[in-house]
């Protein structure tokens, strides 16, 4: 039902300004607000963790089986397809996910060429991205540079052991007249060189944007699409930022343990979780991010609430006049007597946790979905990228930028603008309604 | 309704051998008091409001949902003025006619004839524009070519049609031009229309090089719908060769900023790699334009 409601709200939020949009406006200032409560230090350094984590276990296993099958395959019979191509959401890191796979003991046998080594962002000179992967193309092909490889041994001839990578396909293009080049060279250079084994990362929606435009999975046949991690997967995914909070149970966690279930629920699936609200908590991000990590992980970052503001905080009396008592400074995170009696890390701020939601999306003009498709279409791009890809003025594009900035749709790292995760759902269903050609989640 | 059995009236003792439909016509006529009146009167405003209501709301609703159901509600528009009209008129008739079979019968005629000679051209539109609602040579929201009229369908009256022109003026048009007028639709409902850009170069150009830069400019554009096909076609002048580009927008109101944009971006591309243009005098293409 909840559901349901958030999708109309999103169907009719679509439109030019109107008053619903107000009043989701006001929602979002209020979700702001209460967000604010959590100090910006602790928020910053959990989303600096956030970023730092490792891609989540079971994305690192379906690539490792689906590779591992693919290069058999290709080995037993080099007529079958050389190339792998790892199809994930625009807000999903691939490119990390592609490292951490090739990081792990079994892929050091394989040599492997980065054609993508230096890059950590589409080249400045979008004209350049030609030349970069004929050069290293070429480079590898006739006998590969120490800092292009990896591995046991440096091929100087590619070998049924060679393994080239194209961590982020998007990074090889960019949607304009001159930026095309590069891919259309890639699809060619895969086809005729069958002596190696290619793997390739992308995210969906270029995927979707350049088979239209170069019929590209008419070549690369074998694609693997990331699928929704459950539950379960993303609780033991951000253990690791459990780890770093101390979450302070509500009377409801304290009062269901998993212990207390039901016979009916008493399984091994219930073994894994501490209780009964935690499983309720993970569900229901699960089924808000459509199993996807960054959202989730970005959500999560956002259901945080300091106790003392808690809206819960009421329901315990007792616990609330100590916080109170105990409050100096906002910013400071929360600590007090009773942690440390109970022998909790006390440099660990304490946070309660609120059902994670989806933000709603500011009111959006036309222009503004053309700029954020733009975004989500290369996966992250700078402001003059960004300009040349819609065919706008700089002066223009930076204006509705600062705009999207400010209301938390866009962010910026390393110098590139990305979407926020977290409206990555919201605004995936608003595109679609708007008649844009969006990848499927 | 008065005007016209009065009409019929005259129209009734004009014609010598009618004494009989006169008969009928007053057994039709119900008595006219003050209180029916303020009804009848009553009835209109509320018709006029409704209608005055209707055009606003859904106006105003379909520029607040998703491009794809924009189209639909605005669609909606004339079948609701209709229901509305019909209600109406059900509510006069019921209040100052005597309707039975043989009375309906008798005065059919007269009023037809009244009809035919008054009222010919606007009955004539109101009966074009019930047909058009089925045959949907045109709809609200979409893009149409009425003879020298372009523009979107805005408006979706009663007697007419309403467009409003890339130069944002609003041109009302009957419908009853149906009747004797092509009518060019350029999306039909959907909300996607093509778009059609020329581009003239010299005879000596490389063309596959033409044809592949214009197909990069249309699949680069943030505007292209690419769910649907784009294509390039050649023509022989002889004073040069025209490329005419067929893409489509996503959304058919961009259909000149669309077009702007193509041609912004493949004229610098042509620049950049320097593709002539054709050297012929504006009197030469002006020439070939009137023989075509």
């Amino acid at each position: 039902m909840t559901s349901i409601i958030e999708q109309f709200k999103i169907w009719f939020s679509n439109g030019n300004g109107n008053q619903i949009a107000q009043s989701v406006g006001l929602e979002s200032e209020f979700q702001n607000s209460d967000r604010a409560s959590l100090p910006s230090a602790i928020a910053k350094s959990l989303k600096h963790s956030i970023r730092q984590l490792h891609s989540p276990a079971p994305y690192v296993q379906s690539v490792q089986s689906a590779l591992e099958s693919a290069l058999n395959r290709w080995r037993e019979n080099p007529d079958e397809p050389n190339c792998l191509v790892v199809l994930g959401s625009p807000v999903e890191p691939v490119a990390r996910l592609l490292r951490d796979v090739l990081d792990t003991e079994d892929r050091q046998t394989l040599n492997m060429v980065k054609l993508q080594h230096q890059w950590t962002a589409r080249p400045h000179n979008y004209h350049s991205i030609y030349d970069q992967l004929v050069q290293g193309i070429e480079a590898s092909a006739s006998g590969a540079t120490p800092s292009q490889t990896d591995g046991a041994e440096s091929p100087n001839v590619p070998s049924p052991n060679t393994l080239a990578v194209i961590p982020c396909l998007d990074w090889c293009f960019l949607r304009c007249v001159d930026g095309l080049k590069g891919v259309d060279y890639l699809r060619g250079s895969i086809l005729r060189d069958r002596s190696r084994f290619w793997l390739i990362g992308c995210n969906r929606w270029a995927w979707k944007y350049l088979d239209h435009v170069h019929q590209i999975s008419a070549y690369f046949e074998q694609t693997l699409s990331l699928q929704p991690l459950s539950s379960l997967d993303l609780k033991e995914w951000m253990m690791p930022l459990a780890s770093e909070i101390e979450l302070k149970e509500s009377k409801g966690d304290q009062q269901n343990p998993v212990d207390s279930v039901t016979p009916d629920e008493s399984s091994d699936e219930f073994e894994a979780w501490s209780s009964k609200d935690e499983k309720r908590y993970f569900d229901s991000l699960a089924s808000t991010t459509s199993g996807l990590s960054s959202v989730a992980a970005h959500l999560w970052l956002r259901s945080l609430r300091l106790p003392s503001q808690d809206s819960d905080e009421s329901d315990d009396s007792d616990e609330s006049n100590s916080h109170d008592s105990n409050k100096s400074d906002s910013d400071t995170p929360q600590t007090d007597s009773s942690q440390t009696q109970n022998g909790s890390d006390s440099s660990k701020p304490v946070v309660r946790r609120k059902k994670a939601s989806l933000p709603s999306l500011p009111k959006l003009t036309a222009d503004d979905r053309y700029l954020l498709f733009s975004l989500l279409l290369h996966g992250g791009m700078n402001l003059s990228h960004l300009s040349l890809s819609l065919g706008d003025d700089d002066g223009k594009v930076r204006a509705r930028m600062q705009m999207l900035q400010r209301a938390g749709v866009i962010e910026r790292s390393h110098r590139l603008l990305e979407v926020n995760p977290a409206f990555y759902p919201s605004l995936q269903a608003d595109l679609s309604q708007n008649n844009f050609l969006v990848g499927d989640d | 309704m008065v005007t016209w059995i009065e009409l019929s009236y005259r129209l009734a003792q004009g014609n010598g051998g009618a004494s009989q439909t006169l008969e009928n016509t007053r057994d039709l006529l119900a008595d006219i008091t003050f209180s029916k009146l303020i009804q009848a009167i009553v009835a209109l405003v509320i018709a006029y409001g409704a209608i005055w209501g209707t055009d606003k709301l859904i106006n105003w609703f379909s520029e607040r949902v998703p491009r794809r159901s924009r189209l639909s509600i605005k669609q909606s528009l004339p079948f609701w003025r209709a229901f509305i009209l019909i209600i109406t008129a059900s509510v006069l008739i019921n209040l100052f006619l005597n309707l039975s079979p043989n009375n309906v019968l008798a005065v059919t005629g007269t009023v037809a004839v009244a009809l035919g000679f008054a009222f010919k051209d606007y009955v004539s539109s109101v009966i074009a524009g019930l047909i058009a609602l089925f045959e949907t040579p045109y709809q609200v929201g979409d893009r149409i070519q009425i003879g020298d009229h372009y523009g979107e369908v805005v408006g979706y009256g009663l007697r007419g049609v309403r467009l409003q022109t890339p130069d944002d003026n609003i041109v009302t048009i009957p419908h009853n031009t149906i009747w004797t007028d092509p009518i060019s639709n350029a999306n039909k409902g959907n909300l996607e229309a093509q778009v059609v850009t020329n581009f003239y170069f010299a005879h000596e150009i490389e063309v596959k090089q033409v044809v592949e830069i214009l197909y990069l400019v249309a699949y680069t554009s943030k505007y292209t719908q690419l769910k649907l096909p784009v294509t390039v076609i050649m023509e022989e002048k002889p004073w040069g060769t025209q490329f005419s580009l067929k893409s489509y927008p996503m959304d058919a109101r961009d259909e000149f900023v669309y077009k702007t944009d193509l041609l912004r971006r493949a004229k610098h591309a042509f620049g950049d790699r320097a593709i002539p243009y054709p050297h012929v005098s504006a009197l030469a293409m002006a020439h070939d334009y009137a023989d075509s």
